[in-house]
């Protein structure tokens, strides 16, 4: 037998001061009848019943010291069934915005983004994984599923095959949706990664991370690009222009961060990112055995407080009942 | 929050009724006599009652905990367990007829939803097949998106056909990820395979080679049968792939049958899982054993305490 919480175990102590003190009550008892019997009868004086009440006393300590253990939570045996702490949902965001075209990733911004993508959904093994394609809108993709074939069926190799999303980059609507796919339940382990390459058009991180926060689902944000400005390839060949002016685009880092930090996760670049999986699956392992912890309260073993409780209910009864009596 | 063991609830009025009626007993068979003694436990009337009260409420209290008060924390099934379904519905030129109000398709779609509504824990995914099958929606527990998918079910780019087999092996290839040990293909359809590049029945039995008895397929023929009229839905084939892969034919004749058939499949494929939902429970017991374990250890020290006895 063990005990959940030992320490509550100094509880205890509170027995021998009762007697003490009931001890003490006593004495106060039998001093004050002194005063009724002169000294010379006081030895042969018998007081039915007993004042000192010894069997409720005795009887109360015991109650009070069950009532104790009960609460320190006794624990012994393993109960035979498995207690599931729920599954592990991970909801991939990736930005398909103009930019993600550029080409200092090769082949593409959005064509490395979606090879880690499909390598990170491979490696999840039993995570549940939604995938949501974002610019100026946001669209699912695929929904919360484990058939990794098919959310690799919907991965975008260029911006271009998504003529249903509005340029730009909106981040608020994307996080809304992110945390509409998730499981809303106490036990799923959920997380939310974001492809992008910043430059967020609606500036709402502010809105974004208390959306996420809201929910309690952390991000991490995987930096898509490089620090030097480059041009925007366009589908029918050439570059993106402005008038005259080529449009030219770079990472953003700032508020992928701030939305990372924001919100408990982390920030990565995708050069860096050879162990998204590991840092993926650490997540996911920390975040169930949060909920494991909060499903079973700590307790590996089966409870037994009932049986200390229930003859600690019988005793003070007991003692009540003696306490009238006399006893 | 749910008690676990509520009969011991029942214990309060036991104890109460078993300490009244030994006090009452005591009253008459003991005599009290003039002393110091007759005060104990004085005080004023309403002081002893409020210590008696104390004592009984935390009496209560840890009648509370000996409930085993719980809390459920609820959860998805786990990848092994529950029911993966996918329904397989084609799509045709032909699933537009009005012989079922408002179309074959329509009403398909109606019965499928209806379906859906009553399985909530169970991953249910969606393949359309015409000349082609598609996946709408892999098998998963988001509903809301599935329900989208189904309404949204049409021929749309596809081109028309009627591809069974194609849309069979689309199906099971559906459960490549799947770690329960029950898989389930509905498969609807209101022609003979038109498309397929391989036949039917060689689909059906290499679904069964690969997924052996943890797949069933269960077909749906809407319409008259093609021996009748020459462009009905092959009843002969539909039974063939059923059969081979533990399931049956369900030969339905108006909308209603749909409902009828969807209600066979939910019975014979009945999911073992509670549909309100899974719940973790967690005891909930240390906040009515702490207060009431006070109150009683209140009411003892005041009992001897504050109610001095007269005279100290």
């Amino acid at each position: 037998m063990s005990f959940q919480h030992p320490w509550l175990l100094f509880l205890l102590l509170i027995v021998p001061l009762y007697l003490w003190l009931r001890a003490r009550w006593h004495r106060s008892e039998l001093k004050v009848l002194r005063m009724f019997v002169r000294p010379v009868l006081w030895d042969r004086v018998v007081i039915n019943p007993p004042p000192d009440r010894m069997v409720s006393r005795v009887v109360s300590a015991l109650a009070l010291t069950l009532a104790i253990a009960a609460l320190a939570g006794p624990v012994w045996g393993r109960s035979a069934a498995v207690i599931s702490t729920g599954g592990k949902n991970v909801v991939i965001a990736l930005d398909v915005s103009r930019s993600m075209a550029s080409q200092d990733e090769v082949p593409s911004r959005i064509g490395r983004a979606s090879n880690e993508i499909a390598r990170l959904a491979e490696s999840l093994e039993d995570v549940r994984t939604a995938l949501i394609l974002f610019s100026g809108t946001s669209r699912l993709a695929s929904p919360m599923t484990l058939d990794r074939e098919y959310l690799e069926s919907r991965l975008p190799y260029d911006v271009w095959s998504n003529p249903d999303i509005r340029p730009g980059t909106r981040l608020a609507d994307m996080v809304e949706l992110m945390v509409s796919v998730l499981p809303d339940m106490d036990l799923e382990a959920s997380l939310g990664i974001i492809f992008s390459d910043g430059g967020f058009h609606d500036y709402a991180v502010e809105s974004a991370v208390e959306t996420a926060n809201s929910v309690g689902m952390r991000l991490i944000t995987v930096g898509v690009g490089g620090p030097i400005e480059v041009p925007i390839p366009i589908e029918t060949g050439g570059v993106l222009l402005d008038g005259r002016d080529t449009v030219r685009t770079s990472l953003d880092e700032s508020s992928l961060k701030e939305l990372a930090e924001r919100t408990g996760g982390t920030y990565v670049h995708l050069s860096d990112s050879e162990d998204l999986a590991g840092l993926v699956k650490a997540y996911l392992e920390s975040i169930s055995g949060r909920n494991s912890e909060l499903a079973t309260g700590g307790a590996t073993g089966t409870r037994r407080y009932q049986y200390f409780l229930a003859a600690a209910l019988l005793l003070f009864a007991a003692a009540q009942l003696l306490e009238r009596r006399g006893r | 929050m749910t008690l676990q063991f509520w009969p011991a609830l029942l214990l309060l009025p036991v104890l109460i009724t078993a300490v009244a009626a030994f006090s009452r007993r005591r009253k008459n068979s003991f005599q009290t006599y003039s002393g110091p003694f007759a005060f104990r436990g004085g005080g004023t009337e309403k002081e002893s009652r409020m210590v008696s009260l104390l004592f009984w409420l935390g009496i209560a209290l840890l009648c509370i905990a000996l409930a085993r008060p719980q809390r459920g924390f609820e959860r998805l099934p786990e990848a092994g367990e529950g029911v993966d379904i996918i329904i397989t519905l084609d799509v045709s030129g032909s699933m537009t007829q009005t012989d079922y109000y408002p179309s074959r398709l329509a009403a398909a779609k109606k019965a499928a939803l209806t379906f859906i509504e009553g399985r909530p824990n169970d991953r249910i995914g969606l393949v359309i097949y015409a000349e082609q099958p598609r996946t709408l929606c892999p098998p998963t527990f988001d509903h809301g998106t599935l329900e989208r998918c189904i309404q949204d079910a049409e021929l749309g780019s596809l081109t028309d056909g009627t591809a069974i087999g194609a849309g069979l092996a689309v199906a099971a290839r559906g459960f490549n990820y799947s770690k329960t040990a029950r898989r389930v293909v509905v498969l609807i359809s209101d022609g003979e395979d038109t498309s397929s590049r391989v036949d039917p029945i060689t689909v059906a039995q290499a679904v069964n080679t690969l997924h052996g008895d943890s797949l069933k397929v269960y077909t749906v023929a809407i319409g008259k049968p093609s021996r009748e009229e020459g462009l009905g839905v092959d009843e002969e084939t539909l039974t063939s792939i059923a059969e081979l892969n533990g399931g049956r034919l369900f030969n339905v004749e108006s909308p209603e049958e749909l409902d009828q058939v969807y209600a066979a499949i939910d019975s014979l494929e009945a999911s073992t899982l509670p549909p309100e939902g899974l719940f973790v429970y967690r005891d909930a017991y240390m906040l009515p054993l702490v207060l009431g374990l006070c109150l009683v250890l209140v009411s003892m020290v005041m009992k001897y305490r504050f109610l001095k006895v007269v005279g100290e």
